[in-house]
């Protein structure tokens, strides 16, 4: 979908205005000082308290490509921002509680300024609120590519005794080329004890050894591999290009061939992997799809509804809405970001355009199928459970193998303020049965403890023996044993995701250097 | 507020307006090459470590960005780069921040005419000049 922003109103306000809005006179310290003109229930416009910065920047804005438009502000100044932007946009913005914006840092403010409610299963309503500088979120990158060794690893015990293991690798990468597979066990990272070591300097070893900051960066490792040999080696890292779309397979059963393939990241570049994968699976004939987002946690929206057309087809998708997005109740007409008109974003039937050198308006391939196998995690989150949702919305049987997803429905529109970008819950996402409510994730049926909403299918545990696309894999042999047998070979198990939680044999990805501090811990 | 669901090339319309209001502020822009005549599409040859600073800087002046990580080989293999923001930000359960992106990404291509390299912002149609760099066009 096309988005425009709105057109530098509140850039020009502030270029054209001197005005600033109330606030107290507090320079980022010291004891609480009254609020002027702060009213319970009271909220003036943000637009009045927009740039007006504690420490205001200056140099180019690269929201808007001119310059910062801050101006000396104070902290009440910003916290009413916050106040006031949280007010006309927040999803749940009734149940924010209102407090003296004067009385609080601004980094506390808003971790205040969301919903304290939780969720059927008892976790945080809104799981999501977070922050990051402006800067960093303002990092750019060539699609897919990031400074690594090009292996996801997956922390299954992040305290002593610690686990960690290689969940997938990219091609062609240095950890390829280290000959690291999926269930590698990391035990030592430049000497330090990955598994046992203690205290922080160990900790500030493992971080900076397995989640390198840049390209170039040599370090040494020691390695159980899935066949139990131990072995030590060096990697550099490097600026490693992702590749979203793997292992596309097709697995012959006595009742017709499947396609399975490996969807990680709805990248740009994954848009054309994923029309040569479904050509793949068309020229084999095959008669049902495994799909497998188990770590893909979202991403391009427009790639998701490409997707979830490519496996369904025409005939059920045709004028159905994809996923349609409702902001709180002021805003119904319009998106109050971009200001367009609030319609359904539909099942894409042609290239968006994503893709280096893939022009928009390409006819999508089409596997037309009435059912697909989904192969979930935690890490299935967002845009991938879209996928699953939207389907589910058009009468697509979705069979769900694995464990509970990450319980996202919403998105928001990343907005900075005086260095900071704020990301605060704007919307959600429904369906075209107007269904949307699954804030604990979806959960395979025989899925036991707190499960988000049931889908059919089998729950079980991530399996690291076996590569992913091998019919053996736990996972994949579930599917494959759902599509046999209507049922599972498994008993109930599971669990609904926590915020932290790091069950066995399921883990956390831990893929963000910005995060290092929280990925392994003493 | 301000958004970051587009590129800052949603902001062209007003642009100027601003400008006006702000002149004299802004960094010196890079050398523009607004010559396309007839051109192919291009890959580098033997790229340097310059060339691929200039490559960095000039995508990063275009975007506005803070920070750029390019592969080692852009535009070695292909003529075309896709650059995407925040795509590496991962909230606190290590999901992807923005998981339900609606904005699109930036495109920029190589393009060579009589042995002149030139970069080309697809989605503003800019274009740069490069000077450290040796094209050669795309097969």
């Amino acid at each position: 979908m096309e988005r425009k922003l709105l057109p530098l109103a509140a850039a020009l306000y502030l270029g054209l205005s001197a005005c600033g809005g109330g606030g107290g006179g507090d320079n980022g310290g010291g004891s609480p000082a009254p609020a002027p003109g702060w009213v319970a229930g009271v909220f003036r416009p943000s637009t009045e308290f927009d740039a007006l910065c504690v420490t205001p920047r200056t140099g180019i804005d690269p929201f808007t490509g001119v310059p910062f438009l801050d101006r000396t502000g104070t902290r009440t100044d910003q916290n009413n921002w916050l106040r006031s932007w949280t007010n006309e946009l927040y999803l749940w913005y009734r149940e924010v509680p209102d407090l003296n914006p004067a009385n609080f840092g601004t980094p506390e403010y808003f971790d205040l300024m969301m919903t304290p409610a939780t969720t059927p299963s008892g976790r945080p309503k809104d799981n999501f609120h977070d922050s990051l500088s402006t800067a960093e979120w303002f990092a750019l990158s060539q699609s897919g590519v990031s400074a690594g060794y090009g292996v996801q690893w997956m922390i299954l015990a992040q305290t002593p005794p610690r686990r960690l293991v290689a969940a997938y690798t990219e091609p062609n990468s240095p950890a390829t080329q280290a000959g690291i597979l999926r269930g590698a066990e990391v035990l030592m990272v430049d000497g330090a004890d990955l598994v046992n070591g203690n205290g922080q300097a160990v900790v500030d070893t493992l971080n900076a050894g397995l989640f390198p900051s840049a390209a170039g960066q040599n370090h040494s490792f020691q390695v159980r591999d899935p066949g139990g040999t131990v072995r030590s080696f060096s990697m550099q890292s490097a600026n490693v290009a992702s590749t979203p779309v793997q292992n596309v397979t097709v697995l012959p059963t006595p009742t017709g061939p499947v396609g399975y393939f490996l969807f990680n990241d709805h990248i740009a570049t994954s848009e054309a992997q994923l029309i040569a994968a479904i050509n793949q699976l068309i020229a084999a004939s095959v008669t049902d799809l495994v799909l497998d987002v188990r770590y893909n946690g979202g991403g391009f929206l427009d790639i998701a509804s490409e997707l979830a057309f490519m496996i369904a087809g025409p005939g059920r998708t045709s004028g159905q809405t994809f996923e349609r997005l409702t902001f709180n109740d002021k805003h119904t007409v319009r998106d109050p970001v971009t200001d367009e008109l609030l319609v359904p974003v539909p099942f894409h039937q042609a290239t968006r355009g994503f893709s280096p050198g893939l022009p928009p308006g390409q006819p999508l391939p089409t596997l037309q199928l009435s059912r697909v196998f989904v192969i979930t995690g935690p890490g299935t989150c967002s845009a991938s459970e879209s996928i699953m949702n939207s389907l589910r919305g058009v009468n697509v049987a979705v069979i769900q193998i694995g464990s509970t997803t990450c319980g996202k429905p919403y998105g928001f529109y990343p907005t900075d303020n005086c260095g900071t970008t704020y990301f605060s819950i704007q919307f959600s996402g429904v369906n075209a049965l107007n269904f949307g409510d699954y804030p604990d994730g979806f959960s395979p049926a025989n899925t036991v403890s707190t499960p988000g909403v049931l889908v059919p299918g089998c729950s079980i545990a991530d399996d690291f023996s076996r590569a992913l696309g091998d019919p053996l894999e736990g996972r994949l042999a579930q599917a494959l044993n759902y599509r046999a047998n209507s049922s599972c070979s498994v008993g109930p198990s599971g669990f609904a995701p926590g915020k932290h939680a790091v069950p066995d044999e399921e883990g956390e990805l831990p893929r963000s250097v910005w995060r290092e501090s929280k990925i392994l811990r003493k | 507020m301000r958004a970051s669901a587009r590129s800052p090339s949603a902001y062209a319309p007003l642009a100027p307006v601003v400008m006006s209001l702000l002149v004299g502020c802004r960094a010196p822009a890079p050398a523009m090459d607004d010559s396309p005549g007839s051109e192919q599409l291009a890959v580098l040859v033997s790229p340097t470590a310059e060339t691929r600073a200039e490559l960095e800087q000039l995508i990063a002046a275009a975007l506005n960005g803070t920070a750029i990580t390019l592969e080692e080989h852009a535009f070695v293999r292909t003529s075309y780069v896709v650059i995407e923001r925040g795509a590496q930000a991962r909230d606190p359960s290590g999901n992807r921040t923005q998981g339900r992106e609606l904005g699109r990404p930036d495109h920029f291509k190589l393009v060579t005419q009589q042995s002149r390299c030139t970069l080309v912002h697809d989605d503003s149609g800019k274009r740069w000049r490069l000077t450290k760099a040796t094209c050669q066009p795309a097969t």
